[in-house]
């Protein structure tokens, strides 16, 4: 039990600086994007591992329309944290409007220059002054 | 050792070993159909924490969506990655070598070495909205909504939600601020019905599964105050079955049933406007803005069941507003991404 | 011994699958052709993933252990085949064709080509 969730964990991390390594060093502008997608699924996931419960039996938070007061206990002590899900649905469709814009920027750019290469937007740049 | 925490590693490491093919790969094709996969990957785990919510949003969002909009921005760029000139292993390996020794500390850390990272006891916070949100017994701060998630979306953290709804209506504004030629071009070249699209048994068999999507996407955006799913789910999982249909059949058979960029954009409008009337309503009656049950000292409430069917106060509306408004988006960005780009680059007068 | 009738059913059918499965990857290394090894990754879907879930839906009704949930899981499955027994035809048929139309992938062995003969007006 102990190793299977070291292993989890550190394969979440590894996943998040290799794709900030990826975002860092590749010069294509999709590619970037694309890991950028990798990294704030990695950071979503991480967060919703916050807010689960480590026990035999955790439930969905969800309860059904008539409980009686013993099942609102039950209910209580075995569901998983919701506050962080509505958190990350919050993150995720903010995420998707950040990377909606950044594609139609990316294609704005190749109308402009001819290229999504960062090198050579940089040498374009720079001859225009 | 339970079988979910080793499915759970399992997709893991298979997400792990993705991203070093993505970053590696030189076909930007490869790279999003491979980040696609990932994405399922991602889903299966979300799935394994329970986080059905935000599986349910993650599916059309990330297989579906990401994918069409990036392949879409490839066909109007390039293909291929130029990585001449980039040999840079020595700092690849001090990375890796790096990220291996700071992983395995980590996560020896928060894996039962100074307490365990999931916790056995959820905050104090997530017992207060378990234990109120469908108390008949205490109706102090209850929802209503036997649904945890959706009552903290829409009730207890409704102003955060709003916030994020007009980051995405911003979004596509931008978006259309960036296309701001269509108008130009639907005039220069009158949009012919004939002759487009693919073969018969595509478009047979598309017409199919968007009645199968569209079902299931309204049975996600209409219970989504009883059981998993809401409305940003059921209006996402609504544009990929738009996407199944503009794809074979073409945007002309869009434009010709009068969805156009205007009347979408009208229709995402109304559904904002209708929340934003939803939620200022309680605040001129008496009570307190985004209010949905009465309070103790706010004595402003919604019906919770309406006609025989359990409403949850006003989050079935919401939900139901939430869903047209988010379809009629992606439709707008499905739609403006599907003009050819030769087009703009006439307009913009660009040179080739 | 209906149950176990039923039981047995369910098992031959996720093994077929499995068989079709392997045949078709076999196919997918082996394959000399784009368009026949589409073929074999097509076998793949509608021999082996339909009919293992035909089988894992037919297995669903004999588990004890599932309680009233056999039902759903019954439904859902079949709901799932039909779905697989749709899309994915028709997916390998559209790639096919563009394969075909934008002349990344030629044919290497063909008799009749009937898409090319009627190029003009056989396929819109």
């Amino acid at each position: 039990m102990n190793f299977v969730w070291i292993m989890i964990i550190s394969c979440l991390i590894i996943t998040t600086f290799l794709s900030l390594y990826g975002i860092a060093t590749r010069p294509n502008m999709i590619k970037k994007i694309v890991l950028y997608s990798t990294f704030s699924d990695v950071i979503n996931v991480f967060i919703i591992l916050l807010g689960y419960r480590r026990s035999l039996n955790p439930r969905v938070p969800v309860l059904h329309l008539h409980p009686t007061s013993e099942e609102i206990a039950v209910f209580e002590m075995t569901s998983v944290d919701p506050i962080v899900q509505t958190l990350v649905l919050t993150a995720i469709v903010i995420g998707l409007a950040v990377m909606l814009f950044l594609t139609f920027l990316v294609i704005q750019v190749y109308r402009l220059y001819g290229t999504i290469d960062t090198r050579e937007i940089a040498k374009k740049s720079r001859l225009r002054g | 050792m339970l079988i979910s925490e080793v499915l759970l590693a399992y997709s893991m490491i298979v997400i792990t070993l993705l991203t070093l093919v993505i970053i590696f790969t030189k076909d930007l094709v490869n790279a999003v159909v491979l980040s696609a996969a990932q994405s399922i990957f991602f889903v299966i785990a979300l799935y394994l924490l329970l986080a059905v919510d935000v599986a349910l949003v993650y599916l059309p969002v990330a297989v579906g969506g990401y994918s069409l909009i990036f392949l879409y921005a490839i066909g109007k760029t390039e293909r291929f990655e130029k990585v001449a000139g980039y040999s840079r292993k020595l700092i690849f390996l001090s990375v890796m070598a790096f990220m291996l020794i700071a992983a395995l500390l980590i996560g020896m850390l928060a894996g039962g070495y100074t307490g365990w990272i999931p916790r056995e006891v959820t905050r104090p916070l997530a017992r207060f909205v378990l234990r109120s949100t469908i108390n008949h017994l205490n109706k102090t701060f209850w929802t209503s909504s036997p649904e945890a998630v959706s009552a903290t979306v829409w009730d207890y953290r409704g102003l955060d939600t709003f916030f994020e709804i007009a980051v995405f209506y911003g979004s596509i504004a931008g978006c259309l601020a960036l296309f701001r030629f269509i108008d130009v071009v639907f005039k220069e070249r009158p949009i012919e019905k004939a002759d487009v699209g693919l073969s018969i048994v595509a478009k047979a068999s598309c017409k199919i599964i968007f009645a199968l999507i569209a079902v299931a996407s309204a049975s996600l955006m209409l219970h989504g105050h009883l059981t998993p799913g809401g409305g940003f789910q059921g209006g996402s999982a609504f544009s990929i079955a738009l996407m199944v249909v503009i794809i074979p059949l073409s945007q002309y058979f869009l434009r010709g049933l009068g969805l156009e960029e205007r009347r979408l954009m009208l229709l995402r409008s109304i559904g904002l406007t209708l929340i934003a009337l939803l939620i200022l309503l309680p605040a001129a009656l008496g009570g307190y803005i985004f209010q949905n049950q009465a309070k103790l000292w706010a004595d402003f409430g919604y019906p919770t069941i309406i006609g025989g069917f359990w409403t949850s106060g006003s989050i079935f509306f919401l939900n139901l507003f939430d869903g047209m408004a988010v379809a009629a988006g992606f439709a707008i960005i499905f739609l403006i991404l599907s003009i050819p780009e030769e087009c703009f680059k006439r307009l913009m007068k660009v040179k080739p | 011994m209906l149950k176990e009738l039923i039981f047995l059913i369910g098992i031959g059918l996720i093994t077929i699958g499995i068989i079709f499965k392997i045949i078709s990857s076999i196919g997918l290394l082996r394959l000399p052709d784009f368009y026949l090894r589409l073929h074999a990754a097509t076998i793949n879907a509608v021999g082996g993933t339909t009919l293992s879930i035909v089988g894992v839906a037919i297995l669903s009704l004999v588990c004890d252990f599932l309680g009233d949930l056999r039902i759903y899981v019954f439904g859902s499955a079949l709901a799932i085949a039909a779905i697989i027994l749709i899309t994915s035809p028709v997916g390998s048929h559209v790639i096919a064709r563009a394969a075909y139309k934008s002349k990344t992938e030629l044919p290497k062995y063909i008799f009749y080509d009937e898409l090319r003969k009627g190029e003009s007006n056989a396929y819109k």
